[in-house]
Protein backbone atom coordinates (compact mmCIF):
# COMPACT_ATOMS: atom_id res chain seq x y z
CA UNK A 1 0.00 0.00 0.00
CA UNK A 2 1.65 3.31 -0.98
CA UNK A 3 1.96 6.05 1.77
CA UNK A 4 3.51 9.53 1.03
CA UNK A 5 5.97 11.91 2.98
CA UNK A 6 2.40 13.59 3.51
CA UNK A 7 0.77 10.99 5.35
CA UNK A 8 4.19 9.84 7.43
CA UNK A 9 4.46 13.39 8.49
CA UNK A 10 1.32 14.16 9.59
CA UNK A 11 1.37 10.98 11.55
CA UNK A 12 4.88 11.69 13.00
CA UNK A 13 3.61 14.84 14.02
CA UNK A 14 0.27 13.50 15.89
CA UNK A 15 3.01 11.22 17.80
CA UNK A 16 4.98 14.23 18.30
CA UNK A 17 8.16 12.05 16.64
CA UNK A 18 9.59 15.10 15.22
CA UNK A 19 10.51 12.89 12.11
CA UNK A 20 13.47 15.16 9.83
CA UNK A 21 13.10 15.65 6.52
CA UNK A 22 15.96 13.19 5.28
CA UNK A 23 14.20 10.82 7.44
CA UNK A 24 10.79 10.87 5.84
CA UNK A 25 10.83 9.14 2.78
CA UNK A 26 13.15 6.24 4.40
CA UNK A 27 9.88 5.87 6.45
CA UNK A 28 7.51 6.07 3.76
CA UNK A 29 9.14 3.21 2.26
CA UNK A 30 8.81 0.93 5.37
CA UNK A 31 5.79 1.85 6.28
CA UNK A 32 4.47 0.93 3.20
CA UNK A 33 5.90 -2.63 2.97
CA UNK A 34 4.88 -3.47 6.37
CA UNK A 35 1.48 -2.06 5.61
CA UNK A 36 1.17 -4.80 2.67
CA UNK A 37 2.13 -6.86 4.56
CA UNK A 38 -0.62 -7.04 7.32
CA UNK A 39 -2.66 -5.99 4.33
CA UNK A 40 -4.01 -9.65 4.05
CA UNK A 41 -6.22 -8.97 7.49
CA UNK A 42 -8.90 -7.88 4.63
CA UNK A 43 -9.26 -11.05 3.71
CA UNK A 44 -10.24 -12.86 6.54
CA UNK A 45 -14.25 -13.48 7.10
CA UNK A 46 -15.13 -11.60 10.23
CA UNK A 47 -18.52 -11.07 9.97
CA UNK A 48 -20.55 -10.59 12.75
CA UNK A 49 -17.38 -11.19 15.30
CA UNK A 50 -16.86 -8.96 18.22
CA UNK A 51 -13.26 -7.21 18.58
CA UNK A 52 -10.95 -9.28 21.19
CA UNK A 53 -10.39 -6.09 23.04
CA UNK A 54 -8.64 -8.33 26.41
CA UNK A 55 -8.02 -12.08 27.03
CA UNK A 56 -7.92 -13.74 30.82
CA UNK A 57 -10.67 -13.34 33.14
CA UNK A 58 -13.57 -10.71 31.99
CA UNK A 59 -14.90 -8.04 33.93
CA UNK A 60 -12.03 -5.13 35.96
CA UNK A 61 -12.41 -6.31 39.36
CA UNK A 62 -12.67 -3.01 41.49
CA UNK A 63 -11.71 -2.29 45.00
CA UNK A 64 -13.33 -0.97 47.89
CA UNK A 65 -13.74 2.82 47.19
CA UNK A 66 -11.66 3.86 50.42
CA UNK A 67 -8.78 6.09 50.55
CA UNK A 68 -5.53 3.72 51.23
CA UNK A 69 -1.80 4.97 51.77
CA UNK A 70 -0.24 5.80 48.39
CA UNK A 71 3.08 6.32 47.26
CA UNK A 72 4.91 9.23 49.58
CA UNK A 73 5.79 12.21 47.83
CA UNK A 74 9.64 11.86 49.03
CA UNK A 75 9.85 8.43 47.39
CA UNK A 76 8.18 9.81 44.18
CA UNK A 77 10.50 12.56 44.30
CA UNK A 78 13.39 10.58 44.77
CA UNK A 79 14.35 9.88 41.18
CA UNK A 80 14.16 13.19 40.59
CA UNK A 81 17.21 15.30 38.96
CA UNK A 82 15.80 18.56 39.97
CA UNK A 83 13.16 19.69 42.92
CA UNK A 84 10.94 23.03 43.86
CA UNK A 85 9.09 22.27 46.59
CA UNK A 86 6.80 18.92 45.82
CA UNK A 87 7.09 19.60 41.91
CA UNK A 88 9.63 17.92 39.72
CA UNK A 89 11.82 20.46 38.17
CA UNK A 90 13.46 20.69 34.62
CA UNK A 91 14.98 22.99 32.38
CA UNK A 92 12.95 25.74 31.21
CA UNK A 93 11.54 25.62 27.45
CA UNK A 94 12.84 28.85 25.38
CA UNK B 1 31.37 -27.66 37.45
CA UNK B 2 30.34 -24.61 38.57
CA UNK B 3 27.36 -24.13 41.15
CA UNK B 4 25.80 -21.52 38.65
CA UNK B 5 25.60 -24.16 35.94
CA UNK B 6 23.29 -26.49 38.05
CA UNK B 7 19.95 -26.25 38.03
CA UNK B 8 17.89 -23.81 40.98
CA UNK B 9 16.52 -26.65 42.30
CA UNK B 10 20.12 -28.12 43.04
CA UNK B 11 21.08 -25.09 44.13
CA UNK B 12 18.19 -24.99 46.15
CA UNK B 13 19.23 -28.39 47.96
CA UNK B 14 23.25 -27.54 48.20
CA UNK B 15 22.20 -24.33 50.11
CA UNK B 16 19.84 -26.80 52.59
CA UNK B 17 22.69 -28.86 53.14
CA UNK B 18 25.16 -26.66 53.71
CA UNK B 19 27.06 -27.39 50.78
CA UNK B 20 27.22 -23.91 49.73
CA UNK B 21 25.62 -20.72 50.82
CA UNK B 22 24.14 -18.13 49.07
CA UNK B 23 26.99 -15.41 49.54
CA UNK B 24 29.29 -18.06 47.54
CA UNK B 25 26.82 -18.45 44.69
CA UNK B 26 26.34 -14.64 44.35
CA UNK B 27 30.44 -13.97 44.27
CA UNK B 28 30.87 -16.97 42.04
CA UNK B 29 27.99 -15.34 39.19
CA UNK B 30 29.69 -11.65 40.08
CA UNK B 31 33.30 -13.34 39.36
CA UNK B 32 31.24 -15.05 35.88
CA UNK B 33 29.59 -12.00 35.09
CA UNK B 34 32.73 -9.77 34.88
CA UNK B 35 35.09 -13.05 33.30
CA UNK B 36 32.80 -13.73 30.54
CA UNK B 37 29.79 -10.90 30.29
CA UNK B 38 32.65 -8.72 28.29
CA UNK B 39 31.98 -11.24 25.19
CA UNK B 40 28.21 -11.53 25.98
CA UNK B 41 26.35 -8.23 26.74
CA UNK B 42 23.70 -9.76 29.00
CA UNK B 43 24.13 -7.21 31.51
CA UNK B 44 23.37 -3.53 31.03
CA UNK B 45 23.78 -3.14 34.98
CA UNK B 46 25.35 -4.68 38.15
CA UNK B 47 24.02 -4.41 41.34
CA UNK B 48 26.87 -6.02 43.48
CA UNK B 49 26.51 -4.16 46.52
CA UNK B 50 22.85 -5.31 47.42
CA UNK B 51 23.41 -8.64 45.87
CA UNK B 52 25.97 -9.26 48.78
CA UNK B 53 24.01 -7.97 51.23
CA UNK B 54 20.54 -10.11 50.03
CA UNK B 55 23.00 -12.55 50.12
CA UNK B 56 23.55 -12.70 53.54
CA UNK B 57 20.31 -11.92 54.42
CA UNK B 58 18.98 -15.50 53.04
CA UNK B 59 22.23 -17.21 54.29
CA UNK B 60 20.46 -15.80 57.22
CA UNK B 61 17.38 -17.14 56.61
CA UNK B 62 18.19 -20.30 55.43
CA UNK B 63 19.84 -20.94 58.68
CA UNK B 64 16.65 -20.10 60.53
CA UNK B 65 14.18 -21.67 58.50
CA UNK B 66 15.88 -25.10 56.99
CA UNK B 67 13.60 -26.50 54.20
CA UNK B 68 10.55 -24.16 55.03
CA UNK B 69 12.57 -21.14 53.59
CA UNK B 70 11.26 -20.62 50.02
CA UNK B 71 12.79 -22.72 47.13
CA UNK B 72 14.58 -19.84 45.26
CA UNK B 73 15.93 -18.31 48.63
CA UNK B 74 19.78 -17.49 47.92
CA UNK B 75 19.57 -17.85 43.95
CA UNK B 76 20.70 -15.19 41.98
CA UNK B 77 18.93 -14.04 39.63
CA UNK B 78 18.79 -11.39 36.54
CA UNK B 79 16.26 -8.91 35.52
CA UNK B 80 14.73 -7.83 32.20
CA UNK B 81 15.30 -3.84 31.99
CA UNK B 82 11.91 -3.20 31.70
CA UNK B 83 10.87 -4.61 35.53
CA UNK B 84 11.00 -1.68 38.10
CA UNK B 85 12.94 -1.99 41.08
CA UNK B 86 13.17 0.35 43.08
CA UNK B 87 16.32 2.98 43.74
CA UNK B 88 17.85 1.01 40.56
CA UNK B 89 18.03 2.86 37.30
CA UNK B 90 15.42 1.25 34.71
CA UNK B 91 15.71 2.27 31.32
CA UNK B 92 13.56 -0.66 29.20
CA UNK B 93 16.68 -0.35 26.88
CA UNK B 94 15.96 2.89 26.19
CA UNK B 95 17.22 6.41 26.20
CA UNK B 96 14.34 8.07 26.70
CA UNK B 97 14.39 6.74 30.15
CA UNK B 98 18.08 6.88 31.06
CA UNK B 99 18.00 8.07 34.50
CA UNK B 100 15.01 7.16 35.69
CA UNK B 101 15.26 5.38 38.92
CA UNK B 102 11.50 3.59 39.89
CA UNK B 103 10.46 4.40 43.20
CA UNK B 104 8.51 1.17 42.89
CA UNK B 105 9.52 -2.40 42.82
CA UNK B 106 7.29 -4.46 40.04
CA UNK B 107 5.04 -7.06 41.80
CA UNK B 108 6.94 -9.95 40.15
CA UNK B 109 10.37 -8.84 41.45
CA UNK B 110 9.01 -7.71 44.55
CA UNK B 111 7.72 -11.26 45.11
CA UNK B 112 10.70 -13.08 44.04
CA UNK B 113 13.13 -11.16 45.99
CA UNK B 114 10.77 -11.26 49.29
CA UNK B 115 11.08 -15.27 49.12
CA UNK B 116 15.09 -14.37 49.29
CA UNK B 117 16.17 -14.56 45.37
CA UNK B 118 19.26 -12.51 44.61
CA UNK B 119 18.78 -10.17 42.28
CA UNK B 120 22.31 -9.09 40.72
CA UNK B 121 21.63 -7.13 37.76
CA UNK B 122 19.58 -6.02 34.92
CA UNK B 123 19.33 -7.76 31.38
CA UNK B 124 19.97 -6.33 28.47
CA UNK B 125 16.79 -6.18 26.25
CA UNK B 126 15.22 -4.49 22.90
CA UNK B 127 14.06 -1.39 23.33
CA UNK B 128 10.78 -1.20 25.03
CA UNK B 129 10.53 -4.54 24.20
CA UNK B 130 10.70 -4.57 20.64
CA UNK B 131 12.20 -7.23 18.97
CA UNK B 132 13.45 -10.47 18.12
CA UNK B 133 17.26 -10.02 18.15
CA UNK B 134 18.13 -7.35 21.08
CA UNK B 135 19.62 -5.80 18.46
CA UNK B 136 17.57 -2.38 19.08
CA UNK B 137 18.68 -1.68 22.63
CA UNK B 138 20.23 1.87 23.02
CA UNK B 139 23.17 0.45 25.12
CA UNK B 140 24.81 -2.41 23.60
CA UNK B 141 23.42 -5.69 21.63
CA UNK B 142 23.75 -8.86 23.28
CA UNK B 143 25.49 -12.18 21.96
CA UNK B 144 24.02 -15.72 21.98
CA UNK B 145 26.70 -17.80 23.96
CA UNK B 146 26.43 -21.00 21.78
CA UNK B 147 27.87 -18.99 18.94
CA UNK B 148 29.15 -15.23 19.81
CA UNK B 149 28.09 -14.09 15.82
CA UNK B 150 24.85 -15.28 16.24
CA UNK B 151 21.55 -12.86 18.21
CA UNK B 152 20.39 -14.14 21.48
CA UNK B 153 16.82 -13.85 20.09
CA UNK B 154 14.88 -11.10 21.73
CA UNK B 155 13.32 -8.90 23.09
CA UNK B 156 14.50 -11.02 26.30
CA UNK B 157 18.10 -11.58 25.09
CA UNK B 158 19.58 -10.82 27.94
CA UNK B 159 17.76 -12.35 30.43
CA UNK B 160 18.28 -15.90 27.90
CA UNK B 161 21.64 -15.47 27.48
CA UNK B 162 22.86 -14.60 30.66
CA UNK B 163 21.18 -18.34 31.93
CA UNK B 164 22.50 -19.91 29.51
CA UNK B 165 25.87 -18.56 29.93
CA UNK B 166 25.44 -19.56 33.60
CA UNK B 167 25.87 -16.21 34.86
CA UNK B 168 22.28 -16.52 37.21
CA UNK B 169 20.57 -19.25 37.59
CA UNK B 170 17.29 -18.20 36.72
CA UNK B 171 15.75 -14.93 35.28
CA UNK B 172 12.61 -13.07 34.70
CA UNK B 173 11.65 -11.76 30.74
CA UNK B 174 8.30 -10.49 29.27
CA UNK B 175 6.58 -11.90 26.78
CA UNK B 176 4.16 -9.64 24.19
CA UNK B 177 4.87 -11.79 21.24
CA UNK B 178 6.96 -14.30 21.98
CA UNK B 179 9.87 -12.15 23.86
CA UNK B 180 10.32 -15.01 26.05
CA UNK B 181 9.83 -18.41 24.40
CA UNK B 182 11.91 -17.35 21.30
CA UNK B 183 15.18 -16.02 23.21
CA UNK B 184 14.98 -19.24 25.16
CA UNK B 185 14.83 -21.48 22.29
CA UNK B 186 17.91 -19.78 20.30
CA UNK B 187 19.85 -19.79 23.61
CA UNK B 188 19.15 -23.16 24.55
CA UNK B 189 17.06 -22.52 27.75
CA UNK B 190 13.66 -23.06 29.31
CA UNK B 191 11.15 -19.88 28.69
CA UNK B 192 7.78 -19.84 29.97
CA UNK B 193 5.20 -17.45 28.97
CA UNK B 194 2.25 -17.93 31.62
CA UNK B 195 -1.26 -17.15 31.00
CA UNK B 196 -2.04 -13.74 30.91
CA UNK B 197 -3.33 -12.55 33.90
CA UNK B 198 -1.82 -14.89 35.69
CA UNK B 199 1.10 -13.11 37.25
CA UNK B 200 1.09 -9.26 37.83
CA UNK B 201 1.76 -6.56 35.28
CA UNK B 202 2.11 -3.79 37.87
CA UNK B 203 5.63 -2.77 37.70
CA UNK B 204 6.37 -3.69 33.82
CA UNK B 205 7.45 -0.70 31.78
CA UNK B 206 4.50 -1.40 29.41
CA UNK B 207 4.59 -2.61 25.34
CA UNK B 208 1.49 -3.71 24.64
CA UNK B 209 -1.10 -3.89 27.71
CA UNK B 210 -3.33 -6.80 26.37
CA UNK B 211 -0.40 -8.88 25.52
CA UNK B 212 2.46 -8.19 28.08
CA UNK B 213 3.08 -11.07 30.49
CA UNK B 214 6.30 -11.61 32.84
CA UNK B 215 7.91 -15.26 33.35
CA UNK B 216 10.66 -17.13 33.79
CA UNK B 217 13.63 -18.54 31.54
CA UNK B 218 15.98 -21.10 33.65
CA UNK B 219 17.79 -23.80 32.66
CA UNK B 220 15.40 -26.78 33.29
CA UNK B 221 11.33 -27.13 33.90
CA UNK B 222 11.57 -27.62 37.21
CA UNK B 223 13.45 -24.63 37.76
CA UNK B 224 10.16 -22.79 35.38
CA UNK B 225 7.85 -24.33 37.36
CA UNK B 226 9.81 -23.04 41.06
CA UNK B 227 9.76 -19.40 40.10
CA UNK B 228 6.39 -19.35 38.06
CA UNK B 229 4.85 -20.47 41.61
CA UNK B 230 6.93 -18.25 43.30
CA UNK B 231 5.42 -14.97 41.04
CA UNK B 232 1.84 -15.92 40.12
CA UNK B 233 -1.13 -14.92 41.57
CA UNK B 234 -3.73 -12.10 42.32
CA UNK B 235 -2.06 -8.67 42.48
CA UNK B 236 -4.58 -5.79 43.59
CA UNK B 237 -2.35 -2.61 42.01
CA UNK B 238 -3.14 -5.07 38.32
CA UNK B 239 -6.64 -4.82 37.28
CA UNK B 240 -6.27 -7.49 34.76
CA UNK B 241 -4.55 -9.96 37.15
CA UNK B 242 -6.68 -12.88 37.43
CA UNK B 243 -7.91 -13.62 41.19
CA UNK B 244 -8.44 -17.36 40.19
CA UNK B 245 -6.49 -19.66 42.69
CA UNK B 246 -2.92 -20.64 41.29
CA UNK B 247 -2.50 -24.38 40.17
CA UNK B 248 0.57 -25.94 41.89
CA UNK B 249 2.82 -27.01 38.99
CA UNK B 250 5.50 -28.77 41.04
CA UNK B 251 2.86 -31.43 42.39
CA UNK B 252 2.03 -32.25 38.58
CA UNK B 253 5.47 -32.18 36.83
CA UNK B 254 6.34 -35.74 37.49
CA UNK B 255 2.61 -37.02 36.01
CA UNK B 256 3.80 -37.63 32.37
CA UNK B 257 1.95 -37.70 29.37
CA UNK B 258 0.58 -40.99 29.09
CA UNK B 259 -2.66 -41.20 27.40
CA UNK B 260 -2.75 -37.21 26.92
CA UNK B 261 -3.79 -35.70 23.27
CA UNK B 262 -1.04 -33.32 21.84
CA UNK B 263 -1.82 -31.34 18.33
CA UNK B 264 0.35 -30.57 16.15
CA UNK B 265 -1.40 -27.57 13.97
CA UNK B 266 -0.59 -28.37 10.41
CA UNK B 267 0.05 -24.63 9.61
CA UNK B 268 2.68 -24.60 12.05
CA UNK B 269 5.23 -27.24 9.89
CA UNK B 270 3.82 -26.92 6.43
CA UNK B 271 5.68 -23.56 6.31
CA UNK B 272 9.28 -22.15 5.42
CA UNK B 273 11.49 -24.31 8.76
CA UNK B 274 14.76 -24.71 8.79
CA UNK B 275 15.41 -28.38 7.95
CA UNK B 276 17.54 -28.73 11.51
CA UNK B 277 13.94 -27.12 13.40
CA UNK B 278 11.82 -29.48 11.08
CA UNK B 279 13.93 -32.77 12.14
CA UNK B 280 14.19 -32.03 15.86
CA UNK B 281 10.73 -31.02 16.50
CA UNK B 282 9.66 -34.55 14.90
CA UNK B 283 11.61 -35.82 17.18
CA UNK B 284 10.74 -35.05 20.04
CA UNK B 285 6.92 -35.08 19.06
CA UNK B 286 8.10 -38.98 18.42
CA UNK B 287 9.72 -38.88 21.83
CA UNK B 288 6.32 -37.62 23.12
CA UNK B 289 4.50 -39.97 21.62
CA UNK B 290 6.98 -42.80 22.99
CA UNK B 291 5.98 -41.56 26.44
CA UNK B 292 2.23 -42.92 25.41
CA UNK B 293 0.93 -39.39 24.28
CA UNK B 294 -1.30 -39.40 21.11
CA UNK B 295 -0.02 -37.13 18.81
CA UNK B 296 -2.76 -35.50 15.88
CA UNK B 297 -2.31 -33.46 13.20
CA UNK B 298 -4.99 -30.11 14.06
CA UNK B 299 -6.17 -27.05 11.92
CA UNK B 300 -5.71 -23.22 13.46
CA UNK B 301 -6.55 -22.04 10.39
CA UNK B 302 -6.28 -18.49 11.39
CA UNK B 303 -2.96 -18.51 11.89
CA UNK B 304 -2.35 -17.18 8.94
CA UNK B 305 -3.66 -13.59 9.89
CA UNK B 306 -2.13 -13.85 13.55
CA UNK B 307 1.21 -12.05 13.15
CA UNK B 308 -0.70 -9.38 10.75
CA UNK B 309 -2.95 -8.69 13.35
CA UNK B 310 -0.33 -8.88 16.23
CA UNK B 311 1.97 -6.13 14.17
CA UNK B 312 -1.49 -3.93 14.29
CA UNK B 313 -2.45 -4.40 18.10
CA UNK B 314 0.78 -4.49 19.31
CA UNK B 315 2.17 -0.64 17.76
CA UNK B 316 -1.30 0.42 18.35
CA UNK B 317 -1.19 -0.20 22.11
CA UNK B 318 2.63 0.59 22.22
CA UNK B 319 2.09 3.93 20.49
CA UNK B 320 -0.70 4.55 23.46
CA UNK B 321 1.48 3.68 26.04
CA UNK B 322 4.48 5.46 24.84
CA UNK B 323 2.80 8.71 24.85
CA UNK B 324 3.54 9.47 28.48
CA UNK B 325 7.62 9.56 27.41
CA UNK B 326 8.49 13.04 27.27
CA UNK B 327 11.93 12.98 27.79
CA UNK B 328 12.18 15.62 29.60
CA UNK B 329 12.55 14.51 33.02
CA UNK B 330 14.63 12.08 32.47
CA UNK B 331 16.45 11.06 29.38
CA UNK B 332 17.99 13.44 26.55
CA UNK B 333 16.20 16.73 27.37
CA UNK B 334 14.85 19.01 24.45
CA UNK B 335 17.57 21.78 25.90
CA UNK B 336 16.73 23.82 22.19
CA UNK B 337 13.56 23.71 21.54
CA UNK B 338 11.43 27.17 20.97
CA UNK B 339 8.20 25.66 21.90
CA UNK B 340 6.71 22.53 24.19
CA UNK B 341 5.61 20.93 21.02
CA UNK B 342 9.20 20.84 19.66
CA UNK B 343 10.19 19.83 23.04
CA UNK B 344 8.22 16.93 23.00
CA UNK B 345 9.09 16.58 19.43
CA UNK B 346 13.10 16.57 19.91
CA UNK B 347 13.71 15.18 23.01
CA UNK B 348 11.20 11.77 21.43
CA UNK B 349 13.09 11.75 18.30
CA UNK B 350 16.54 11.86 20.35
CA UNK B 351 14.96 9.44 23.00
CA UNK B 352 13.60 6.73 21.27
CA UNK B 353 15.37 3.83 18.45
CA UNK B 354 14.24 3.29 15.11
CA UNK B 355 12.23 0.18 15.18
CA UNK B 356 10.50 2.26 18.54
CA UNK B 357 9.46 5.36 16.16
CA UNK B 358 9.08 2.74 13.20
CA UNK B 359 6.47 0.79 15.56
CA UNK B 360 5.18 3.82 17.30
CA UNK B 361 4.39 5.66 13.74
CA UNK B 362 2.23 2.39 12.51
CA UNK B 363 0.35 2.53 16.05
CA UNK B 364 -0.48 5.84 15.56
CA UNK B 365 -0.85 5.44 11.57
CA UNK B 366 -3.71 2.07 12.60
CA UNK B 367 -5.66 4.08 15.13
CA UNK B 368 -5.89 7.51 13.37
CA UNK B 369 -9.07 8.40 11.77
CA UNK B 370 -10.21 7.06 8.72
CA UNK B 371 -7.72 4.22 9.31
CA UNK B 372 -9.23 2.62 12.80
CA UNK B 373 -12.00 -0.21 11.25
CA UNK B 374 -9.48 -1.44 8.22
CA UNK B 375 -6.56 -1.96 10.68
CA UNK B 376 -7.06 -1.69 14.55
CA UNK B 377 -10.60 -3.09 14.42
CA UNK B 378 -10.76 -5.60 11.77
CA UNK B 379 -7.28 -6.86 13.52
CA UNK B 380 -9.06 -7.09 16.77
CA UNK B 381 -11.71 -8.95 15.33
CA UNK B 382 -8.92 -11.51 13.39
CA UNK B 383 -7.94 -11.58 17.47
CA UNK B 384 -10.98 -13.11 18.21
CA UNK B 385 -11.26 -15.57 14.98
CA UNK B 386 -7.56 -16.37 16.25
CA UNK B 387 -8.97 -17.44 19.74
CA UNK B 388 -11.81 -19.50 18.62
CA UNK B 389 -9.72 -21.36 16.65
CA UNK B 390 -7.10 -22.26 20.04
CA UNK B 391 -10.72 -22.92 21.96
CA UNK B 392 -12.48 -25.43 19.12
CA UNK B 393 -8.67 -27.48 19.15
CA UNK B 394 -8.64 -27.46 22.95
CA UNK B 395 -12.16 -29.00 23.44
CA UNK B 396 -10.58 -32.33 21.99
CA UNK B 397 -6.56 -31.83 22.48
CA UNK B 398 -4.61 -31.69 26.13
CA UNK B 399 -1.52 -29.71 24.28
CA UNK B 400 -0.85 -28.12 21.52
CA UNK B 401 2.76 -28.70 19.88
CA UNK B 402 4.75 -26.51 17.54
CA UNK B 403 8.55 -25.54 17.31
CA UNK B 404 9.55 -22.08 19.05
CA UNK B 405 10.98 -20.42 15.82
CA UNK B 406 11.48 -21.17 11.97
CA UNK B 407 15.06 -20.94 12.40
CA UNK B 408 17.70 -21.22 15.42
CA UNK B 409 19.63 -17.95 16.20
CA UNK B 410 20.67 -16.25 12.48
CA UNK B 411 24.00 -14.06 12.38
CA UNK B 412 23.90 -10.34 13.94
CA UNK B 413 22.71 -7.76 11.48
CA UNK B 414 21.39 -9.68 8.85
CA UNK B 415 17.63 -8.71 9.82
CA UNK B 416 17.92 -5.44 10.91
CA UNK B 417 17.42 -3.48 7.74
CA UNK B 418 14.32 -5.77 7.41
CA UNK B 419 11.45 -5.14 9.21
CA UNK B 420 9.61 -7.92 8.19
CA UNK B 421 12.18 -10.45 8.08
CA UNK B 422 12.79 -9.59 11.70
CA UNK B 423 8.59 -9.67 12.63
CA UNK B 424 8.61 -13.17 11.02
CA UNK B 425 11.02 -14.62 13.71
CA UNK B 426 7.99 -14.54 15.87
CA UNK B 427 5.54 -15.95 13.30
CA UNK B 428 5.09 -19.08 15.74
CA UNK B 429 4.96 -17.71 18.69
CA UNK B 430 2.55 -14.98 18.28
CA UNK B 431 -0.63 -16.73 18.00
CA UNK B 432 -0.61 -18.11 21.53
CA UNK B 433 -0.08 -14.43 22.37
CA UNK B 434 -3.29 -13.25 20.82
CA UNK B 435 -5.07 -15.98 22.43
CA UNK B 436 -3.67 -15.55 25.98
CA UNK B 437 -2.80 -18.89 26.29
CA UNK B 438 0.32 -20.40 28.24
CA UNK B 439 2.89 -21.80 25.99
CA UNK B 440 6.90 -22.76 27.26
CA UNK B 441 9.95 -23.55 24.97
CA UNK B 442 12.39 -25.65 26.19
CA UNK B 443 15.78 -26.99 24.23
CA UNK B 444 14.95 -29.86 21.94
CA UNK B 445 17.94 -30.61 19.86
CA UNK B 446 20.61 -28.69 18.06
CA UNK B 447 20.51 -27.35 14.23
CA UNK B 448 23.86 -27.14 13.43
CA UNK B 449 25.36 -26.74 16.65
CA UNK B 450 22.33 -24.09 17.83
CA UNK B 451 19.80 -24.74 20.07
CA UNK B 452 16.08 -25.83 18.56
CA UNK B 453 13.02 -24.84 20.78
CA UNK B 454 10.02 -27.54 21.05
CA UNK B 455 6.84 -24.96 22.21
CA UNK B 456 4.12 -26.51 24.04
CA UNK B 457 0.57 -24.35 25.06
CA UNK B 458 -2.38 -25.32 26.80
CA UNK B 459 -5.60 -23.50 27.62
CA UNK B 460 -5.82 -20.22 29.71
CA UNK B 461 -5.25 -20.82 33.17
CA UNK B 462 -3.52 -24.84 32.82
CA UNK B 463 -0.35 -23.62 33.33
CA UNK B 464 0.83 -26.61 35.55
CA UNK B 465 -0.25 -28.80 32.71
CA UNK B 466 1.48 -27.00 30.22
CA UNK B 467 4.93 -27.55 32.70
CA UNK B 468 3.83 -31.03 32.86
CA UNK B 469 4.51 -31.93 28.89
CA UNK B 470 7.17 -29.84 28.77
CA UNK B 471 8.68 -32.00 32.01
CA UNK B 472 7.96 -35.47 31.02
CA UNK B 473 9.80 -34.19 27.50
CA UNK B 474 12.90 -33.08 29.34
CA UNK B 475 13.21 -36.17 31.21
CA UNK B 476 13.07 -38.31 28.09
CA UNK B 477 15.52 -36.10 26.28
CA UNK B 478 17.41 -34.77 29.21
CA UNK B 479 18.68 -31.10 30.15
CA UNK B 480 20.51 -29.66 27.36
CA UNK B 481 24.15 -28.88 27.86
CA UNK B 482 25.83 -25.48 28.45
CA UNK B 483 27.51 -23.87 25.87
CA UNK B 484 31.34 -24.24 25.34
CA UNK B 485 31.73 -20.87 26.42
CA UNK B 486 30.11 -21.11 29.74
CA UNK B 487 32.27 -24.34 30.70
CA UNK B 488 35.12 -22.32 30.40
CA UNK B 489 37.13 -21.87 33.90
CA UNK B 490 36.91 -18.61 35.67
CA UNK B 491 39.10 -16.88 38.29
Amino acid sequence: MPIDGGTVRHVSGLARLGLEDAEVDRAAEQLAVILDAVDHLQAADIRGLDPTLRVGDPGTPCRADQVEPSLPVERALAGASGREANLLRVAAIQ
Amino acid sequence: MSWLLRSLADQARGLRRGEVTSARLVEEALARIAALDPRIGAFVRITATQARAAAEAADRRLAAEGDGAPPVCGIPVGLKDVLCVEGVETCAGSRILQGFVPPYTATAVARLTAAGAVAVGTCNCDEFAMGSSTENSAYQITRNPHQLGRVPGGSSGGSAAAVAAGLVTASLGTDTGGSIRQPAALCGVVGFKPTYGRVSRFGVIAFASSLDQVGPLTRTVEDAALVYSTIAGHDPLDATSSRRPVDDPIAELALGVEGMRLGVPAEYVDGDLDPGVRREFEAACGRLAALGARIETVSLPSTRFALAAYYVIAPAEASSNLARMDGLRFGPGAPTAPSLRAAYEQARHAGFGPEVRRRIMLGTYALSSGYYDAYYRRAQQVRTLVAQDFGRVFERIDAILAPTSPTPAFPLGSRTEDPLAMYQSDVLTVPFSLAGVPAVSLPAGLSEGLPVGLQIATPAFQDARCLRVAAAFERAAGVAAPPALAREPVG
